[in-house]
């Protein structure tokens, strides 16, 4: 949920319900002797409202699950969410008359915080990640997708390396999958066959001997620096040395400018494209950062809720039999 | 063809097209759960189990589990049913009745004193003003608003209250004290001033002034240390022994004080002894003339009876008088040894402070005359030297903290008419014990 102006309206009316509620609150305090008890009737009424607001709250994932329910848009139901919590909170503070308790209301009181922080994070990581993602990660993908796109990344700048060094004795396997964004089709099966030789061919020469000629030194040095330096990288974990090496953009684009200052000119294309391929490499890792503070949240979050609303009922059954 | 063949490929820069990007991505994804949503849906399942799982001995009450139930420690009052429940919590979803505490504290009526006789209109329950689960809290140190919910307005709220209106205590939300305005008739003539003089001065080997603790003492056994009644023997017969002697012809030649007491019976056969003592000693001494008499008494028994008869009624004539009041017969007024209000038709007297209560104890770093402003221009036994309650507001009232609560002061319950023979309160300890 991004906080902008539409969420106006939601806060003035969040804003209006918790100085009324305030209001209330303190005349009751005033009106009673020994000032607020969650058992006085103000006390259950605020523990009535906040539990129907925490209950509203969890009701949330159930409207997630079905998006075309009638039951108004996820959007709103989401803003809901966010401002009733912050509500609810307060009305459960007024309900315990501003005091955390002890025992299964002290541990109560400490789930709800939890929950009322993490849920708060997580809008702060929402409307701050996305704008910083933009910004650092313009080669982003799905995040599930990471790992094929990383293996295709793999077997790309393998082949882009192979192009200098010949067979790098690298044989990835290929997986089958659906992909996106369509493929050829060949009806007719020779023809079909006739393609896949046609790039066994290819590969086959390209694996057999460098295809760009230099000096040895130098394919040997190319070698050596893609096999030591750039493929570590392009690995699903990277190893904290890649990281430091080629952890930023800087660091990729100083490190490539490094290597086409001292490598032959005909290498540059390939130095190009594997700079490219890294740099991609490297914004995914930034993604995959950038996912967990935007989503591990949600693993506090989600859990405690639940686990709070079983406590709660235990506590109002509780609380109401004595 | 072979020419071709020996041909080096063509190496062409890597392109990033849309086309590409997409074929890199596996449309089945969306058929696998998401790690993080598979991750949070088991750890639902893993705390929504633990929770349940946890709440199933408060529910049962096994162990001391209930006790975490408990919003806060009981008073220490009650410290000794912290794991028995059960002892007030006597129904469920209701409560702790009246019932429950009148187990143990049967009786305790309000108004605390009998002064008063007004009783609430309207049932006040217990729970009403004893919050229990507030930790170390003595359970009797109420706010005020408990008492002014009712007292605002007394005479909505019972039937028969004579009292006034009570809103705080402040300078007009509170009456001032009863104490101000009643009598106090005590037949003595006390003069505090003659006793603390401006000027110090000596009489009769005493230095004065005098201090007030040299006449009201404190009760030190009195946990409030309340003051023992002044008496002759303990506070004045030091100084005023004098005004027991008898001997109005000063014919014994030394001073006989007769005993601090009224009774003609004892005090006249201790005068009849002196003289007879005398006689048997001087025999010739009736013929002597007595005082300003020209002649001596035609015989001893004549003198006996008059040096007698007169020393009696120089006694309780004047000598008496000096201190006390004494009616037109000459008869000592009874003034009983009390340490409060001199009532006439109640021999134990009355307090001053008749819904009151106060300590001297909790008030020893003050100085006496800070309140008691008046004693020392004192000059009559009728001047009420309590102190008016503006002399209260200098500490309390208005200093925000329990200082101002009426409970400092005023007692709720009358903890007299609790019936203290009832021994359930043994069995309720003891669970199992005999009554």
């Amino acid at each position: 949920m991004i906080l902008d102006r539409r969420q106006s309206s939601w806060a003035v009316g969040t804003s209006a319900g918790a100085a009324v509620s305030l209001a209330i609150y303190i005349v009751y305090v005033l009106l009673s002797p020994n000032g607020a008890r969650g058992g006085s009737a103000a006390g259950l009424f605020f523990a009535a409202l906040g539990t129907g607001a925490i209950v509203f709250e969890c009701l949330l994932s159930l409207r997630k699950k079905y998006p075309a329910s009638p039951l108004g848009r996820v959007k709103t139901w989401l803003s809901a969410h966010v401002w009733l919590g912050l509500l609810s909170f307060l009305l459960i503070l007024e309900h315990a008359g501003f005091r955390w308790g002890r025992g299964l209301a002290g541990a109560l009181m400490w789930t709800f915080a939890v929950i009322l922080v993490s849920g708060i994070f997580g809008v702060a990581m929402q409307n701050y990640i996305p704008k910083r993602m933009t910004e650092l990660v313009p080669k982003e993908t799905i995040y599930e997708q990471i790992p094929t796109v990383v293996r295709g990344l793999r077997m790309e700048a393998d082949e882009r390396a192979e192009f200098v060094t010949a067979d790098l004795g690298f044989q990835e396997e290929d997986v089958e999958f659906i992909r996106a964004g369509g493929i050829k089709q060949y009806f007719d099966p020779a023809q079909k066959k006739g393609a896949a030789e046609k790039l066994q061919v290819f590969i086959d020469k390209r694996k057999a001997s460098p295809q760009i000629e230099i000096d040895e030194s130098a394919r040997l040095a190319v070698r050596a620096h893609y096999l030591q330096e750039i493929r570590p990288f392009l690995t699903d974990s990277p190893a904290p040395a890649s990281n430091r090496l080629l952890g930023s953009r800087e660091l990729v684009a100083a490190y490539f400018n490094h290597l086409r200052t001292i490598m032959p000119v005909a290498v540059h294309d390939v130095l190009r494209d594997l700079e490219e391929i890294t740099e991609e490499r490297r914004q995914l890792l930034v993604q995959r950062r950038f996912h967990l503070w935007l989503h591990t949240w949600l693993l506090v979050h989600v859990p405690l809720s639940f686990a709070f609303l079983v406590l709660t009922a235990v506590h109002a059954v509780l609380s109401l039999r004595y | 063809m072979a020419k071709d063949e020996n041909k080096p490929l063509e190496y062409q820069r890597r392109l990033r097209d849309t086309k590409g990007v997409a074929q890199r991505l596996d449309l089945s994804y969306l058929k696998r759960p998401a790690l993080m949503a598979l991750l949070r849906n088991r750890l639902i399942w893993v705390l929504l189990g633990g929770a349940t799982l946890a709440c199933v001995p408060l529910m049962l009450g096994i162990g001391g589990s209930r006790r975490s139930v408990e919003n806060g420690a009981l008073s220490e009052a009650h410290a000794i049913f912290e794991k028995r429940c059960e002892v007030c919590h006597t129904q469920a979803f209701g409560g702790v009745p009246d019932q429950a505490c009148s187990q143990c504290h049967d009786g305790a009526a309000h108004p605390a004193k009998l002064v008063d006789t007004g009783h609430a209109a309207t049932q006040i329950r217990c729970r009403q003003c004893h919050m229990e689960h507030r930790g170390k809290v003595p359970l009797a140190a109420l706010t005020s608003a408990n008492c002014t919910g009712c007292h605002a307005d007394i005479a909505a709220h019972s039937t028969g209250a004579k009292v006034k209106n009570v809103t705080a205590f402040r300078p007009g939300r509170h009456p001032e004290y009863a104490s101000m305005m009643l009598p106090d008739a005590r037949p003595l003539r006390l003069d505090h001033a003659k006793h603390m003089p401006t000027e110090p001065k000596t009489i009769r080997g005493l230095k004065l002034p005098v201090e007030c603790i040299d006449c009201h003492v404190t009760d030190k056994s009195s946990p409030t240390n309340q003051l023992l009644p002044v008496t002759f023997d303990a506070n004045c017969k030091k100084c005023h022994t004098r005004e027991l002697e008898f001997d109005i012809y000063e014919v014994l030649g030394k001073s006989v004080p007769a005993p601090h007491t009224k009774d003609h019976k004892t005090i006249r056969p201790i005068i009849e002894e002196a003289y007879r003592n005398k006689l048997t000693e001087d025999p010739a001494i009736w013929r002597r003339p007595l005082k300003n008499d020209i002649d001596g008494q035609p015989n001893a028994t004549v003198w006996f009876e008059k040096v007698v008869r007169e020393s009696e009624q120089f006694l309780f004539g004047r000598k008496c008088g000096y201190c006390h009041e004494t009616g037109g017969d000459g008869v000592v007024k009874n003034v009983n040894r009390i340490a409060g209000r001199y009532v006439e038709s109640r021999p134990e007297g009355a307090l001053w402070l008749e819904r009151g209560e106060f300590s001297h104890r909790a008030h020893r770093a003050v100085e006496c005359e800070s309140c008691h402003t008046l004693a020392r221009k004192s000059t009559k036994t009728q001047d009420v030297l309590i102190p008016a309650m503006k002399s209260c507001f200098q500490c309390h009232g208005e200093s925000g903290t329990t200082l101002d609560e009426c409970a400092m002061c005023h007692l709720y319950h009358n903890r007299s008419l609790e019936k203290e023979g009832d021994r359930r309160l043994r069995q309720l300890i003891v669970p199992g014990a005999r009554l």
